[in-house]
């Protein structure tokens, strides 16, 4: 399997062009998507003026904040439908009846997804640099680490909608797994860890928590002036959450790939 | 060159197919007849790779659908009995991507599409958005995309169901055009009739077994060894009967009114005509004689007892 085929050649960018129209007002919903696309530019726009303005009081760590939890919403958004809307449409066996590989199907779904959060991220990048003026301890090393953790993050969750996705029948229990899970670990394993071990502990069961990771980072000294000194100071580099995040989500993906299953949810003699 | 073999499918305590096992050459069309949950659907998964057989196996030309999936995909087309269309694609888009995903070459890829617009009668829709399509369309259009491949073997899950009279004549034209081809067509339908006229073969599958396998004359002589005569005669049927009973290749004659009478006939035509100018110079007054077919239905019900499982 080469990148070529993976990725250049894949024949399910026709994807992309699917999503663009279905923006760009073709389809029945057209109408409702241009309405929510002005939304968001005018949000957007909002945004900009204000980060703009108000650029001496800004810190990088809230457009950063910001871009995780769009992030976070987005990324199940788009991708929460790659397999299961597609069994719910019986489009499914007709593609695996075809001579692509499971590879192919699972890679070619998560690259619309990836260009997405991508291009989100980048539309923040003018945000961040403009609020450097605000903030005084802000360097350069600390954004990119930042946003390691926050790309890192949204490529995982892409990469969890994708496999929640290829277990689900229907888009819409998909997504609600989805959030589920989010729930689960970015809300309640907190409030669980937090009442399990000492709080100069906690860092090491949040490892991979990006919120608590942002602040950890931008803030170092923040936990350990409370209580003393955490014990876990060099867990929170950034770059080692961004390693753990893409190798649980090529580990994810490969177990993706392996055990995809038909409409019905059964096997077929794929390799 | 299609060969099944053995195949099996067992989902916990239900065996959906037991051991079917049958094969094709091209040019076949094979009507794959069996009530509701008769094992059709799992069949027709099973050889379109879909689903693994629990023992038991098939090949194309070859390629056998355990060791080497990928080419029996390239050699195939599949028309599931349910299916969607991708939204916001049109018609040759949709059609081009499949042509890319069955790698058909950048270069040929249009006037493929073209040709299987055309066979399919679609050509006018072809900057259409699928969406905008009839049901009777979308068929075609599904139909026209198992084609772009040009597939040795072509896997049709009740292609009829949802299109009108006209649509059905046109499908079935077009069923026996990909068969004078040269390609392998499975057909599964509930319709008996329908099948029967372009069908060189039929299969008869319940309870996830085939009880009949073959073409349609013979299947039809398994179960109807003897050929029935249908007379009618304008009056005196009774002393006809008689009379009837002595002559050659009768084994039996029935009256079912004054008017009409059933014969078991064991000879062939020249002896039928022989009867039938036997019968005009003994001075009776016939008014009908011809033989009575057995039709597919009729197999159909005497094989099966309508169990399900
Ligand atoms: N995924 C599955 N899990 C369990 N049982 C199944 C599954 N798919 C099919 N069956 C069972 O297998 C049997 C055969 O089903 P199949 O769909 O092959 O029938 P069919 O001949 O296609 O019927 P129909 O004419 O209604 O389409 C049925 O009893 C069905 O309930
Ligand atoms: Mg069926």
């Amino acid at each position: 399997m080469t990148f070529r085929e993976l990725v250049i050649d894949n024949p399910l960018q026709i994807e992309f062009k699917r999503a663009f129209r279905r923006f760009f007002g073709v389809s029945r919903n057209g109408t409702l998507n241009a309405a929510i696309l002005v939304l968001c530019v005018m949000v957007y726009s909002i945004l900009m003026l204000v980060v703009i303005t108000y650029r001496e009081f800004m810190s990088p760590i809230a457009i950063l904040i910001l871009q995780l939890i769009m992030l976070t919403f987005i990324v199940p958004a788009n991708l929460h439908g790659a397999i299961a809307a597609e069994r719910e449409k019986r489009t499914w066996d007709m593609l695996l009846v075809a001579p692509i590989t499971n590879a192919q199907i699972v890679i070619g779904k998560m690259i619309g997804g990836v260009l997405l959060l991508l291009f989100v991220s980048a539309l923040l990048i003018p945000a961040t640099v403009l609020s450097f003026a605000g903030d005084n301890d802000a360097t350069f090393g600390k954004v990119l680490a930042a946003e390691a953790v926050v790309l890192g993050f949204a490529f995982f969750l892409a990469a969890l909608s994708v496999f929640i996705s290829a277990r689900t029948k229907r888009a819409f229990a998909a997504q609600l797994t989805i959030y589920a899970v989010l729930i689960l670990g970015l809300i309640v394993w907190p409030i669980f860890t937090s009442v399990l071990v000492p709080y100069r502990e906690q860092g090491y069961l949040l490892f991979m928590h990006p919120y608590y990771a942002l602040v950890r980072i931008w803030d170092p000294g923040s936990f350990g002036s409370m209580v003393g000194g955490a014990s876990d100071q060099g867990l929170f580099t950034g770059w080692l959450q961004l390693i753990v995040y893409l190798g649980a989500a090529a580990v994810l993906t490969q177990v993706t790939i392996q055990s995809l299953t038909n409409s019905d949810g059964d096997a077929g003699p794929r390799r | 060159m299609l060969e099944v073999k053995e195949l099996w499918k067992v989902y916990g305590p239900l065996t959906a197919v037991k051991g079917v096992s049958f094969s094709l050459k091209p040019g076949d069309i094979f009507g794959f007849i069996g009530s509701n949950g008769a094992g059709k659907t799992t069949t027709i998964r099973m050889i379109s790779t879909l689903l693994e057989p629990t023992h038991g196996t098939a090949t194309i030309n070859g390629a056998d659908i355990i060791r080497d999936p990928m080419g029996v995909r390239r050699q195939i087309g599949y028309m599931p009995d349910f299916f969607g269309l991708y939204d916001d694609v049109k018609v040759w888009e949709y059609l081009d991507f499949f042509a890319t995903i069955y790698e058909v070459p950048p270069k040929q890829r249009n006037s493929v599409i073209d040709n299987v617009l055309e066979l399919t009668d679609l050509t006018v829709k072809r900057d259409a958005f699928v969406q905008s399509l009839s049901r009777g369309m979308q068929q075609r259009l599904c139909l026209a995309r198992c084609l772009v491949h040009d597939p040795a073997l072509l896997l049709l899950d009740e292609p009829a169901s949802g299109l009108d009279p006209r649509a059905r004549a046109e499908l079935k034209e077009l069923i026996i055009e990909l068969g004078r081809m040269g390609k392998i067509v499975i057909v599964s339908s509930h319709i008996l009739p329908e099948l029967a006229d372009f069908c060189n073969c039929v299969g008869i599958i319940e309870r996830g077994e085939m009880l009949a396998f073959g073409p349609v004359n013979q299947i039809l002589r398994q179960i109807q060894p003897t050929r029935v005569l249908a007379i009618t005669v304008l009056d005196g049927a009774g002393e006809v009967r008689t009379r009837l009973a002595d002559m050659p290749h009768v084994l039996a004659a029935h009256l079912e009114d004054e008017h009409h009478l059933r014969v078991e006939f064991n000879g062939d035509h020249e002896q039928q005509s022989e009867l039938l100018a036997a019968l005009i110079q003994a001075n009776v007054r016939v008014v009908q004689f011809h033989e009575e077919h057995a039709n597919l239905e009729d197999v159909f019900m005497r094989l099966t007892t309508g169990a399900v499982q």
